[in-house]
Order: structure tokens, then C-alpha cells, then sequence
């Protein structure tokens, strides 16, 4: 400026004297002067304004593009700008804003902010920048907890920011607005997972995509259950949960996976030091990004070492009752609830013959029914289990219902078979049947009461010899020759029941008392047998025991019962043999297992035994004879042979058919 | 009028006991010891009464002689009196359905035995 006018005094100077050196007159000399002057400055203020416009046209430009940008950023952004003045009314809004807010421009314009968004008074906004102010010409707040109002009233969340701008005398505030409602909803539901995840019974964890797989998450259940800290397991690799080779061959399968990034499912043994190992099932799944990498590797392991121990348990405790069933020599059959066979044990295919397998489809009871009724006999015939079933599923009182039944088995073998068939209602409704081969006590039982019956005819024929002629003596007169005669049979008859009597009464005794009483004791053999020879009573004429060979050695028995056994022997030996023929006695020195025996042959040729009969003889009640021509109890030789087994003896006995019967006992030998 | 009877047991001890109880003019006495020869006698005898032990040894046991005596229409009016050292119901009964007419057990009293016998022949 200051040049101008100096340049300007200069050019008025040289021009005001140059005029005055052309003109004589001093006034016009001024006048001319300053007219000159006058069209210079207009000549330099056209030229100037010319040369400004020229000059500004491309700011001006610059200025327009500028403006025309920014308006359109301002409209397009999608986010809401708002200008308020010192007032807090809004002087600049922008598309967005009314879409946000659903409130028209004009609306806006000119009302103040807290109108859309409560709390936002100029108060508050005053207050956010306080009293100091910056250098620079703008401040920026940024605030999450503020709610816009929409038209229809719902509040929605915004993120807001706020600016003060210091130098603009009409714009005092900008404010940008962000609807989070999304980003809320976002934010709560990632919450959300994270407590589940937090709180889950299963722990979690997630790797990163390094060669070492190392842990960047794990949840609360995954320190429980490795009992190390966030910190010890944050950033480590799968080791650090301790598993290694040892845990099993799971860990392979493992190692494998997450080589190639694939998925699997492993059970492992996991042990943390101090800690009992535990058994877990760990799932492991690959995360990839969109274009394929592998970035993750999520782990969710489940503790199940109470469901293996159980397992454990019932796989032990299923092989004990297989060992157990498969043992018993009882049958068992299981039907499920609909009546079908599950399962029957090795008893009872090998008691009927039935083959049963596992992998066959289920048999129906009828057809069960049918094959039973097949192997029995038409005496005792097998009873329909269905129809028992039915009949017991109306009971409802019991938890189980039982029937008991027996039948006769004709095949494979003749058998009486007693069978329990019970209904399970505490457990699934499964029925059970039970079988149990009772042949042998059938037997017994039968041969008690045909011994008892036989006992009973044996006692009471001797007295009716005694009661009846004793009577007759009361009652009537007879000669005395008569009378002789009949009291000698009245004492004969005694005597045979007398002996019956005592046979009974020994076995009896040495049943009950089972060889505590035995006094076994060093004894000369032919003491015993000659004592025993001489106490058969045997009449003169009557036949004799042929006494072949008697060694000189001394035994060790109980005088009383060796010769209770021998007499019992040679009593058999002579019973059994009514036609005659010898009965021959001879006694031998043998050894056996290491120990030395004398023992004693009897040899009577009587009716002898068939081999069934043998087999049978030592059976108590037996009788191989059974014509009832020779009067016994079938219990004499059960007698000796707990005779012999008393005396850690034993004996035997061979027979044939109609030629005879050799027992042979074993005493054994004293020292 | 003398009764003809036939004592049948296996045991001649028991038979002789029988033969000594009813021996008198009332009755003429015959004796078997098995049941074989009892029927074969007992057919040609026609007696009035039989003393029939159960338990015999050899082809026909007492129940089984009763019953075809009283099959018989010849032997129709033999009395027939069973003895047995079982005393059974079953016994009994079993007695009773081959048709016999009195039932003794043993031991049984011989004076008792002898009102059996007098009380069946005079019906």
C-alpha cells in the first residue's frame, strides 16, 4: 500500500512538473495534473479489477468445487451431521438426519437438538467442553451412551460426536450421529456367547493358526479342569494341558489333525501332576477365513471319567454274570417284555440240546413253548409259559410274580427238570425262567420212600410172627410141643428184626456222627476177621466162610466198625448167593499212592450184578435186587463204604451176571 | 359146613401163623407161596375165602390175583382179604380197586384176623 502511494506521489510530482514546465499557469497546471492523475489511478483501478477477477476466478472455482464436495459428502454420508449455533438449534442438517430421526428439514432447522436427542441440551453440551478452550480450531467428544428418539417415540442407541467449533460466528457445535442399534445388538449377543461359553460345563478352548497351535481362549471349565491358571495355559500349546503320548492313541489322531487342519473327535487320558487322571473326550474343529486359511482351531473337551469308570464297572460286572451264568449248572432263559428269547445260558442248551445263539433273531415264547413241548414226556408235560405269563401280568400286587413247575425231559437225556418262572415289574417286565435238573433228588427221594416203604415191610414181617403167635399163646391152649415150637419162631423172628434194627441204627449213627467217634487203632487183621467170622453166627452144616489166605499184619481200624463192615460183606456175600457155592475170603498186601493196604477179597458165586446194577450198588436205599425173595435195606453197603472212606480206606467191587460178586475192601496198614 | 381157605404168603413163618390161627373144624386150609400157583389153586379149590399177602416176589403181586379172582365168574363168591405190611391210604385204595373185601395190615392181631374171616364167610 505504502508503495502505491509513494509511487503514486512520485508519478503526481514528475507529471505536476512536467506540466509545469509545459504551461505557465499554475492552476491549471494543478488541475491538468490532477486530472492526469486521475485517469492513472482509474487506469490502475480498471487494470487492477481486471487483473484480481483473472486472479480469483480459479479460487472462487476452488472455492465452489470445495463447497459443492463437501455438500455432497454432507448429504451422502449416511451417518446424521448436525450444525448447532451458540443456542444449540440446529442450522445444518443433512439427509441422513432426517432419515435417522424420520423428521423432515424443516423441522429441524431452528429447533434445538433435544428435541431428537433428549439429554442433549446446551447446557450439557456447554458443560462437555467446558470453560477452557483449546488451541486449534475445533474439539471432538466422542460419547455411547445416548438415546435418539424416533418419530413414533422407541429410543434407539447412538454413537455420538460432538465438536465445538470456535471461529465460526453462526456454527458453534457439529455433531455426528451414528445409529448402533445393530452394534448393540451385536455386542450383546457376542456377550451372551461368552457367558455361555464362560459358563459352560464343557471346557473350550481355541487356538491361533501358529505351527503351535497356541491357546488364545479358554473358558472357566477348561482351568477347572487342567487346574492351571489363565495365565499358564494363554498363549502355550496343547502340552500344556498334559497331553503327550502317554495319553493314548487318541494323541496321534490329534497331532494328525492338526497338522492337516481337519477335524476329529478323540478320547484321551488326561493326567496333570498331583491330579488323578481323567479320561476326555476332545473335539477338535478347524475355523477358516473366506479364503480358505486355516485361522483357528477350536477344542471342546468333556470330562468323562465317571462315564468310562462306569463303563468300566458294567463291563465288569456284565463279564461276572456271563462267568457266572456260563458256569452255573442251572438253566436260565430271559425273555424280554414282549415275550421274545434274549438269552439262554450254556445249562440250558446243554440240559435240552437247544442251540442258542446271540446272533439269531429273537424266538417267541409259543415257538419256545413248541420246542419244549417236544423234548418232554406225556407224564409230566411241559407247561405253556405263555400261558403262565399271561396269567401273571394281572397281577399287580408284586413286584414279581413266581410260578413253579417240574416236568419230565425225554430228550436229550431222561431228566426231571424243576423250573421257576419269575416276571420282573420292578425291572423292564422281563421273565425269567430258571431250570434246575432235579433228577438226582427226584431219585433220591423216590428211593427214600420205596426205602422206607421196603424199611416198613421188612421191620413188620418179623412181627407178625411175634405179636401173632404170642397172642395165639394168650389166647388159646396148646400142647407143649406146640408151644416150643411157637415160641421158638417168636424168638427167631426177634432176632432177625433185632439185626434189622441195629443195621438200620449204625448207618443212622455213622451219618449223623461221621467219624467222630472212631477209635482207629493198630489191629491185628486176622483179629478183626475172625471176631467178624465167628459174630455171623453161622450154624454148624450151614456153609462156612472159606478163609483161603489171611496175612499176619496189623491195620489201622476201629475194631467195631471194620468188623461191622465185614460182616456186612460176608453177609452179602452168603444173601446173595441162596443157591450155594462157596464163599471164599482172602486177603492181599498192595500198595496205592505211595501208602501200603491189606486188603480183604470176599468171593461169593450167587446171582451176581449186571453192570447197571454195579454202578449203582453203593447207593444208599439201592437195591439191585429187587424180587423181594432177599430180605434188605439197600443201606449194608452204603454202610461199608462210609466205613472204608472213615478209614481213609476204600472198596470195591466186580460182579458178573449170574456167577458172582467179589468185594474187596482196603485197611490200611499200620506202621 | 367147612370153608374152604387159601392162605397165601411168601414167608412160610407168617403162612404157618395163619394156618395155626384158623386151624378148626370150620375150615379146610390150603397154602401158596406165590401168586402164580394162589390163581391156580384158588380155580380149582373155588374157596370160600383167600388170605392174600401183597408183597410177593415172582410173577404176580397180591393186588393183581385179587383183581382177576374177581374177574373171574366162577370165583365170584371168594372172599378175598388182603394183607400187607403197608398201610398206605394209597395202599387202600388201591386195594379197594381190584375189589378186595378186607383189608389187614401186618402186624395185625390173629384173633382179629379170624372175625375178618367169620364175618365175610357167613354173609
Amino acid at each position: 500500500m505504502w508503495v502505491l502511494a509513494l509511487v503514486l506521489a512520485c508519478v503526481f510530482a514528475g507529471v505536476s512538473y512536467q506540466l509545469h514546465e509545459w504551461t505557465s499557469n499554475a492552476s491549471s497546471t494543478w488541475a491538468l495534473s490532477f486530472l492526469v492523475l486521475l485517469l492513472v489511478l482509474v487506469g490502475l483501478m480498471a487494470g487492477l479489477r481486471v487483473f484480481l477477477k483473472n486472479a480469483l476466478r480459479p479460487i472462487e472455482q476452488g472455492i465452489e468445487t470445495q463447497m459443492a464436495r463437501t455438500r455432497a459428502i454432507v448429504s451422502t454420508a449416511a451417518d446424521a451431521i448436525i450444525g448447532l449455533d451458540a443456542q444449540g438449534n440446529v442450522v445444518i442438517t443433512n439427509p441422513a438426519t432426517s432419515s435417522l430421526f424420520g423428521v423432515p428439514e424443516e423441522d429441524l432447522l431452528g429447533f434445538p437438538l433435544e428435541q431428537i436427542v433428549p439429554g442433549l441440551s446446551i447446557d450439557f453440551i456447554k458443560e462437555q467442553f467446558g470453560t477452557e478452550h483449546h488451541e486449534g480450531r475445533l474439539r471432538r467428544i466422542v460419547r455411547h451412551d445416548f438415546f435418539g428418539t424416533r418419530v413414533d417415540g422407541t429410543l434407539f442407541p447412538v454413537e455420538l460426536s460432538l465438536g465445538e467449533v470456535l471461529e465460526d460466528p453462526q456454527l458453534r457445535y457439529a455433531f455426528v450421529m451414528r445409529d448402533v442399534t445393530d452394534q448393540r445388538a451385536e455386542q450383546e449377543t457376542t456377550q451372551l456367547y461368552e457367558r455361555v461359553l464362560a459358563s459352560s460345563h464343557n471346557a473350550v478352548f481355541v487356538t491361533n493358526a501358529s505351527a503351535t497351535h497356541n491357546m488364545v481362549y479358554a473358558n472357566e471349565a477348561l482351568i477347572a479342569l487342567t487346574g492351571r491358571t489363565i495365565y499358564q495355559l494363554l498363549g502355550f500349546g496343547l502340552e500344556v494341558l498334559g497331553l503327550d503320548a502317554s495319553s493314548g492313541p487318541g494323541y496321534f489322531e490329534l497331532q494328525s489333525a492338526l497338522q492337516k487342519g481337519q477335524n476329529c473327535n478323540v478320547t484321551l487320558n488326561l493326567s496333570m501332576n498331583g491330579q488323578a487322571v481323567k479320561n476326555i473326550e476332545l473335539s477338535l474343529s478347524p475355523v477358516r477365513n473366506a479364503s480358505g486359511a486355516l485361522t483357528n482351531f477350536i477344542g471342546i473337551v468333556s470330562d468323562i471319567t465317571s462315564r468310562v469308570f462306569a463303563e468300566n464297572a458294567t463291563a465288569e460286572r456284565t463279564a461276572q454274570l456271563d462267568a457266572i451264568l456260563g458256569l452255573s449248572p442251572d438253566g436260565l432263559v430271559l425273555f424280554d417284555v414282549d415275550n421274545r428269547l434274549m438269552f439262554a445260558n450254556p445249562a440250558f442248551q446243554k440240559m435240552t440240546g437247544l442251540k442258542w445263539s446271540r446272533l439269531d433273531a429273537p424266538m417267541s415264547m409259543d415257538n419256545f413253548d413248541y420246542l419244549m413241548g417236544n423234548l418232554c414226556d406225556s407224564n409230566a408235560p411241559w407247561a405253556a409259559l405263555a400261558a403262565n405269563v399271561s396269567g401273571v401280568v394281572n397281577n399287580s400286587d408284586n413286584s414279581t410274580h413266581s410260578e413253579s413247575g417240574k416236568f419230565h425231559l425225554v430228550r436229550p437225556q431222561p431228566r426231571v427238570i424243576q423250573t421257576e418262572l419269575r416276571r420282573n415289574y420292578a425291572g423292564r417286565g422281563e421273565t425269567i425262567l430258571y431250570l434246575r435238573d432235579v433228577t438226582r433228588e427226584d431219585e433220591v427221594d423216590r428211593m427214600k420212600s420205596d426205602f422206607l416203604a421196603s424199611a416198613a415191610h421188612e421191620l413188620r414181617t418179623p412181627m407178625v410172627s411175634i405179636l401173632g403167635f404170642s397172642e395165639l399163646l394168650i389166647k388159646r391152649n396148646y400142647s407143649p410141643e406146640r408151644q416150643k415150637d411157637m415160641l421158638a419162631t417168636i424168638h427167631r423172628q426177634s432176632g432177625l428184626l433185632v439185626k434189622m434194627i441195629n443195621e438200620l441204627l449204625d448207618l443212622a449213627r455213622i451219618e449223623s456222627r461221621r467219624g467222630l467217634d472212631m477209635n482207629i487203632i493198630p489191629t491185628p487183621l486176622a483179629d478183626l476177621v475172625n471176631q467178624c467170622v465167628k459174630g455171623m453166627m453161622l450154624a454148624e452144616g450151614e456153609r462156612q466162610v472159606n478163609v483161603l489166605r489171611l496175612s499176619e499184619v496189623q491195620v489201622l481200624a476201629d475194631p467195631e466198625k471194620m468188623e461191622l463192615a465185614l460182616k456186612n460183606i460176608l453177609g452179602n456175600a452168603f444173601k446173595y448167593s441162596p443157591n450155594g457155592g462157596h464163599v471164599n475170603l482172602e486177603t492181599d498186601l498192595l500198595d496205592h499212592q505211595g501208602r501200603r493196604y491189606a486188603v480183604v477179597h470176599v468171593q461169593d458165586h450167587g446171582i451176581g450184578m449186571t453192570p447197571e446194577q454195579l454202578e449203582k450198588a453203593f447207593e444208599r436205599f439201592y437195591r439191585a435186587d429187587t424180587s423181594g425173595k432177599i430180605p434188605g435195606t439197600g443201606l449194608g453197603l452204603s454202610l461199608v463204604k462210609e466205613i472204608a472212606d472213615l478209614h481213609q480206606g476204600r472198596v470195591e467191587m466186580s460182579s458178573e451176571f449170574g456167577k458172582g460178586t467179589r468185594v474187596s475192601l482196603w485197611i490200611p496198614l499200620s506202621a | 359146613m367147612q370153608h374152604k381157605a387159601l392162605i397165601v404168603d411168601d414167608q412160610p413163618d407168617i403162612r404157618k401163623l395163619i394156618m395155626l390161627t384158623m386151624e378148626s373144624e370150620d375150615f379146610e386150609l390150603h397154602e401158596a407161596d406165590n401168586g402164580v400157583d394162589a390163581l391156580h389153586m384158588a380155580r380149582n379149590l373155588r374157596p370160600a375165602v383167600m388170605l392174600l399177602d401183597v408183597m410177593m416176589p415172582g410173577g404176580l403181586d397180591g393186588y393183581q390175583v385179587c383183581e382177576e379172582i374177581k374177574l373171574d365168574p366162577d370165583l365170584r363168591n371168594t372172599m378175598v382179604i388182603m394183607l400187607t405190611a403197608r398201610g398206605q391210604r394209597t395202599d387202600i385204595e388201591r386195594g379197594q380197586s381190584v375189589g378186595c373185601d378186607a383189608y389187614l395190615v401186618k402186624p395185625f392181631s390173629p384173633i382179629e384176623l379170624l372175625d375178618t374171616v367169620d364175618r365175610l364167610v357167613t354173609r
